[in-house]
C-alpha cells in the first residue's frame, strides 16, 4: 500500500484501502490518544506521588491518610480508562502506520508483551497497596509507579522505533534490545515524564478530594485545600521540567524539523507556540489556584489549560511522525496523499462511519445519564 | 512473509496468542454472561422485593462485575499485542476491513467499564431502580460488544462472497462482512456459553457462602437454573454453525484430526450434560445443589468452552482467513505470483541484505539510505551461523583446505565468505548474493533457513511444541522435497509451499540438516581415513534432483 515506487515488490496483501480518510483517522487517533495520556498521567502521577508521600511522610495525619486512601482508590478506574483509551489510538495507528508500527513492536516483542505483565502487576498492586502498614502494602506502593514507568519507557521506545527504520538494522543485531540508540529517546522520555508529573499533580488535586468521614473533625474545605496544595506542588515541579525537556527534545530533532517548528509561521509552529503559551498561562492560574486551594474554579482553569497545551503537543507529535516517515529511508510515506504513486488508497466505509458517530452519541448520552443518576438520586435503603 | 518473524522459543508464536486468547475468551464470555445474569436477577429481586437476591448480588459484585472487567481489559489488550507481533499481515488486513467494527466495540467497552465501576460503587448510594438501570447498561453494552466482535471472528471462517483479496485494493463490503454466513449461529452459541458460565459461577458463589438460608439459596439456585435453560439450543445452533462452515473445515471433526474430533465431542457432551442436569434436577425436581456439584459444573463448562474455542480455531487451518490468508500470512491470491516471479525471493532478498549488513561495522544509524530501500519494514533477523557446518573439518574438506588454513574467526561462519570475494560480498545485489549462496551446501542451508523462517516458523519452532525436528527425523532430502511439492495435500492443515524448485530444494536441504544425525550417512575425515564407504559430504548431487 505504501512506497510502491521505492519498493516495487510489496506483496499484494498490502494493497488495503483505508476505511476512512486519513484526516479522520488522525483526528480520532489524536483525540483518543489525548484522553489516553490524561488518564495515564493520572495513573503514573498519582502512583508516583503516593510512593513519594509514603517515603517522605513519617507521621501521617488523619487528613493525609484520608486523601492518600482516596487517591489510591481512584486508580483502578483510571487504569481501566487509560488502557481503554490506549486501545483506540492503537487501532488507528495500526491502520495508518501498520508496516512501521508492527515491525517496531516485533523487534521489541518481549518487552511489548511484558507490558501486559506490568499492567497486571500495576493493577493488582493498586488493590494490595491498600494493606496499610504491612510489607506487602509497601512493596505494592513501590511496584505501582515502577510498573507504570516501565510501560512508559517501552511505549516511548516503540514510538521512536516506529518512525526510525534506520535503527531497525541495529535491532537485528540485538534481538532482545529495547532502548533505541538515538539522541531523541532520552529527552522524549523525560519530556513525557514531565508532562505526566504536571498533569498527574492536577489529577491528584481532583481525585484525592475525599468526603470527610462522619466521625471526623475534618471539613470538606480542609480536605480540598490540602489535596489541591499537594497536587499543585507536583504541578509546579513538573512544569519547569516540562519546558526544559521540551527545549532539549527540540534540539535533538532533525534541523529541518526544528526550523519548521521554530522559525516559520506555518500552522504547526503556531500550534507549537500556542501550546507553550498555554502552559505558561497554566503556570499563572496555577499560582492563583494555590492561593484559593479550597475552590474549584482556578484549579479547573489550570487543568483545562494544561490539557489543551497537551493537545497542542500531540498535534506537534503527529507532525514529527509525519516528517520522519516522509523521509526516503522510511519509504516516503504520505498518508494524506491517496492515489498518488504510493498506491495508497481510501475506500470509505461510510455507513459504518455513520454508525460509529450515532453510537458515539448514544454512548455519551448513556454515560451522562448514568452520571446524573449517580449524582442526583439519594440513597434509599 | 513481509514482517520480521517473532516466536517464543519452544512455545511458538501461535501458542502465545492461544494462551492469552483462551483466558480472554473465558473472562469475556463470563463477563457477558455474568452481566446478563446479574441484570436479570436484580430486576427479578426488584419486582418480587427479594432482598436476599439483592444482598447476594451486592455481596458478590466485585467478583461478578469488577474482576472480569479488569481481567477482560488486560487480556483484551493482550490479544491485540500478541496478534500484531505474531501475525501482523492478517491483523493488518482485519484492521483495515473492520476498523469501524472495532471502533464500535471500543465505544461499547467504554460504556461497559464506566457502568461496571458505577454499578460496583453505587449499591448503597443510589435508588435500587437507578442501580438496576446501571446494571442493565452494563449487561447490554457487554452483550453488544460480543455482537460486534462475533462478526469479526466468524468472518475469519466464512468471509463469504463479498470479500475478494485478489483485487487491488481488496474488494469488501462492511455489513455483509460483519454479518457473514456463520454469524448468527455463532452468536447464539456464544451467548449460550456466556450465560452458562455466568449462571454457574453464581451457583458456585451461592453455595460457597453460609450467609444465606437454605430457602434463599434455593431461590437463587432456581434463578441460575433458568439461565442455564438456553443450553438446549446448543446442539441445534452448533449444527447450524457447522452447516455454514466450509465443508473442508468440517472434515477435521469427522476424522481428519483425532484431537479436534475428541475436543469437539467433549464440548458437545459437556454442554449437553450441564443442560440435562439443570433441567432435570434444578428445574423439574427442584433439587438444591451442593458446592461440589456447582464447582464441577462450572469447571465442565469452562473446559467445554475452551474445547469449542480450540475447535473453532483449528477448523480454520490452513487459513487464518478462510480461502484468503494462510496461517503463515501468505495470501492465496498471491500464490501464482510467488511461484512465478521475484516475489518469492523477497524474504530471501531481505535476509541476504541483512546477512550482508550484519558484517558491516556498526557506526550509528545506517548511513546509506539505499541500504534499507528494498523493503524498509521487512527485514528479518537471521543467525547466519547455522550450526550444521560449524564443524571446521567439514568446511575445510569442502573447500579443499586443511583446518589450519581456515581463518580462525571464520571457522563456522557462513560459507559464502569462502567462495565470494570480500568485495563481491559487500557490493552484490542481495539477490545475486543469495543466489551465489546456492553454490554451496552451507549456502543452500542458509537460504533454506530463510525460506523456512518466512513460511514455516510461524507454526513450527525447531524444538518444543509442534516442533519440526521430531517431525522430520530420519527423512531424506528427497522425501522432504517430495512432500514440500504438495504440502497442502500431504497434510490438509498446512499451506502449500511457495517458491521455485531451487527454493524447495534448499528448504529440504535445510530441514534435512535439522536431523542432527549427519554422520549416520555422511563420511567424516576419520571415516575417510578408515575408508568407510559412506556418502561423501562433498558430493553435491548425491540425492535425487527434483523434477
Ligand atoms: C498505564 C500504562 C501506560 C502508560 C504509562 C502509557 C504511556 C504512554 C506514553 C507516554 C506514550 C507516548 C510515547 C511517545 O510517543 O513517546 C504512549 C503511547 C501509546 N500508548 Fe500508552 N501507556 C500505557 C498503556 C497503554 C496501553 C495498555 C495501550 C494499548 C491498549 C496503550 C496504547 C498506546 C498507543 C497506541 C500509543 C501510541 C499512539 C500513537 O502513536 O498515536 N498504552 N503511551
Amino acid at each position: 500500500m505504501i512506497a510502491a515506487a521505492a519498493a516495487p515488490h510489496i506483496p499484494a496483501y498490502q494493497h488495503l484501502a483505508l476505511p476512512a480518510p486519513a484526516w479522520l483517522l488522525v483526528t480520532l487517533s489524536t483525540i483518543t490518544f489525548w484522553i489516553h495520556l490524561i488518564f495515564v498521567s493520572a495513573v503514573v502521577g498519582i502512583s508516583c506521588i503516593l510512593l513519594l508521600r509514603c517515603l517522605l511522610l513519617r507521621n501521617r495525619s488523619e487528613i493525609d491518610r484520608q486523601i492518600n486512601s482516596r487517591a489510591l482508590r481512584s486508580l483502578p478506574l483510571c487504569i481501566s480508562l487509560a488502557i481503554n483509551f490506549g486501545v483506540a489510538p492503537l487501532l488507528f495507528t495500526q491502520c495508518l502506520y501498520g508496516p512501521w508500527f508492527y515491525t517496531a513492536s516485533i523487534f521489541i516483542a518481549p518487552f511489548w508483551l511484558a507490558v501486559l505483565a506490568l499492567l497486571l502487576i500495576g493493577f493488582i498492586s493498586t488493590y494490595l497497596a491498600r494493606l496499610k502498614q504491612s510489607l506487602i502494602g509497601f512493596i505494592c506502593t513501590l511496584l505501582m509507579p515502577l510498573a507504570f514507568i516501565a510501560i512508559l519507557y517501552i511505549m516511548t521506545n516503540n514510538s521512536v522505533l516506529t518512525i526510525q527504520p534506520e535503527h531497525w538494522i541495529e535491532f537485528h543485531r540485538h534481538t532482545s534490545a529495547l532502548h533505541v540508540p538515538d539522541p531523541i529517546v532520552g529527552p522524549r522520555l523525560l519530556h513525557n515524564l514531565a508532562i505526566i508529573i504536571t498533569l498527574g499533580g492536577l489529577a491528584w488535586a481532583w481525585l484525592s478530594r475525599s468526603k470527610p468521614a462522619p466521625d471526623s473533625q475534618l471539613t470538606q474545605t480542609n480536605i480540598n485545600r490540602h489535596a489541591t496544595r499537594i497536587g499543585l506542588q507536583y504541578f509546579f515541579l513538573g512544569l519547569p521540567l516540562q519546558i526544559a525537556f521540551t527545549i532539549w527534545y527540540l534540539q535533538t530533532l532533525p534541523k529541518p524539523l526544528q526550523s519548521q517548528l521554530l522559525h516559520t509561521s506555518n500552522s504547526i509552529s503556531i500550534i507549537w507556540y500556542a501550546s507553550l503559551f498555554l502552559i505558561g498561562l497554566a503556570l499563572l492560574t496555577g499560582i492563583v489556584a494555590a492561593f484559593k486551594a479550597a475552590g474549584r474554579f482556578s484549579l479547573a482553569i489550570t487543568t483545562i489549560l494544561t490539557a489543551l497545551s497537551l493537545a497542542g503537543n500531540l498535534i506537534v507529535r503527529q507532525h514529527i511522525r509525519t516528517y520522519y516517515l516522509s523521509r526516503d529511508i522510511a519509504g516516503n510515506l504520505d498518508i494524506y496523499n491517496p492515489n498518488s504513486t504510493t498506491g495508497w488508497q481510501v475506500q470509505n466505509h461510510n455507513s459504518a462511519i455513520i454508525a460509529f458517530a450515532i453510537l458515539a452519541v448514544i454512548c455519551l448520552i448513556t454515560i451522562i445519564v448514568m452520571l446524573k443518576l449517580v449524582r442526583s438520586r439519594p440513597a434509599q435503603s | 512473509m513481509d514482517y520480521p518473524i517473532w516466536y517464543l522459543p519452544y512455545f511458538g508464536g501461535a501458542m502465545v496468542i492461544a494462551s492469552i486468547a483462551i483466558v480472554h475468551v473465558f473472562i469475556a464470555h463470563f463477563a457477558v454472561g455474568a452481566g446478563l445474569f446479574n441484570a436479570i436477577a436484580e430486576t427479578h429481586a426488584l419486582r418480587h422485593n427479594d432482598t436476599a437476591i439483592q444482598k447476594f448480588l451486592r455481596d458478590n459484585s466485585k467478583l461478578i462485575i469488577l474482576l472480569p472487567l479488569i481481567g477482560g481489559v488486560v487480556t483484551g489488550v493482550g490479544i491485540w499485542f500478541s496478534i500484531s507481533i505474531v501475525s501482523p499481515e492478517t491483523t493488518s488486513i482485519l484492521i483495515h476491513l473492520f476498523l469501524w467494527a472495532w471502533a464500535l466495540e471500543w465505544l461499547l467497552f467504554t460504556v461497559e467499564i464506566i457502568s461496571g465501576y458505577l454499578y460496583y460503587y453505587t449499591w448503597k448510594t443510589i435508588s435500587p431502580r437507578a442501580h438496576c438501570f446501571i446494571g442493565w447498561v452494563y449487561a447490554v453494552s457487554a452483550f453488544l460488544s460480543l455482537v460486534v466482535i462475533n462478526g469479526i471472528l466468524t468472518f475469519m471462517i466464512t468471509p463469504g462472497h463479498i470479500f475478494d483479496s485478489s483485487t487491488t485494493p481488496f474488494t469488501f463490503s462492511f455489513w455483509p462482512g460483519l454479518f457473514n454466513p456463520a454469524y448468527w449461529p455463532s452468536l447464539i452459541l456464544r451467548t449460550i456459553s456466556a450465560l452458562t458460565l455466568g449462571a454457574l459461577f453464581a451457583l458456585v458463589l451461592i453455595n460457597a457462602s453460609r450467609k444465606y438460608t437454605p430457602a434463599e439459596r434455593d431461590r437463587l439456585t432456581q434463578l441460575a437454573g433458568k439461565a442455564l435453560l438456553p443450553l438446549v439450543l446448543a446442539i441445534p445452533a452448533a449444527v447450524w454453525y457447522f452447516f455454514r462452515c466450509p465443508p473442508l473445515s468440517l472434515s477435521y471433526l469427522t476424522g481428519g484430526s483425532v484431537v479436534m474430533g475428541l475436543l469437539f465431542a467433549f464440548a458437545l457432551v459437556g454442554f449437553t450434560l450441564i443442560a440435562f442436569y439443570s433441567y432435570t434436577f434444578i428445574i423439574v425436581r427442584k433439587h438444591s445443589v451442593t458446592l461440589g456439584t456447582a464447582l464441577l459444573l462450572l469447571i465442565l463448562a469452562f473446559i467445554a468452552t475452551g474445547a469449542s474455542e480450540f475447535v473453532r480455531e483449528g477448523m480454520r487451518k490452513p487459513y487464518l482467513i478462510w480461502n484468503h490468508v494462510y496461517s503463515n500470512g501468505i495470501l492465496k491470491s498471491q500464490a501464482p505470483a510467488i511461484r512465478d516471479t521475484l516475489t518469492a525471493q523477497q524474504p530471501i532478498r531481505r535476509e541476504a541484505t541483512i546477512a550482508q549488513l550484519r558484517d558491516l561495522p556498526y557506526t550509528g544509524p545506517v548511513p546509506n539510505d539505499t541500504v534499507l530501500r528494498f523493503h524498509p519494514w521487512a527485514i528479518n533477523p537471521i543467525d547466519v551461523n547455522i550450526p550444521i557446518v560449524t564443524d571446521p573439518q567439514a568446511i575445510a574438506l569442502e573447500l579443499g583446505l586443511t583446518v589450519a588454513q581456515l581463518p580462525l574467526d571464520r571457522q563456522g561462519a557462513h560459507l559464502a565468505e569462502f567462495t565470494i570475494s570480500e568485495a563481491e560480498f559487500y557490493t552484490q545485489d542481495p539477490l545475486i548474493f543469495a543466489n551465489l549462496l546456492r553454490q554451496h551446501r552451507t549456502g543452500q542451508a542458509i537460504r533454506g533457513q530463510w525460506i523456512y523462517n518466512a513460511q514455516c516458523l510461524r507454526c513450527h519452532d525447531f524444538d518444543g511444541y509442534n516442533a519440526i525436528k521430531p517431525l522430520v527425523r530420519n527423512w531424506t532430502p528427497t522425501m522432504l522435497a517430495r512432500s514440500l511439492e504438495h504440502l497442502e495435500s500431504f497434510r490438509g492443515f498446512m499451506p502449500p509451499f511457495f517458491g521455485s524448485p531451487n527454493d524447495r530444494d534448499d528448504l529440504a536441504y535445510f530441514m534435512h540438516t535439522l536431523d542432527g544425525q549427519c554422520s549416520r550417512c555422511h563420511e567424516t575425515l576419520d571415516d575417510q581415513a578408515n575408508r568407510v564407504n559412506l556418502l561423501p559430504i562433498t558430493a553435491k548431487d548425491n540425492w535425487e534432483p527434483l523434477p
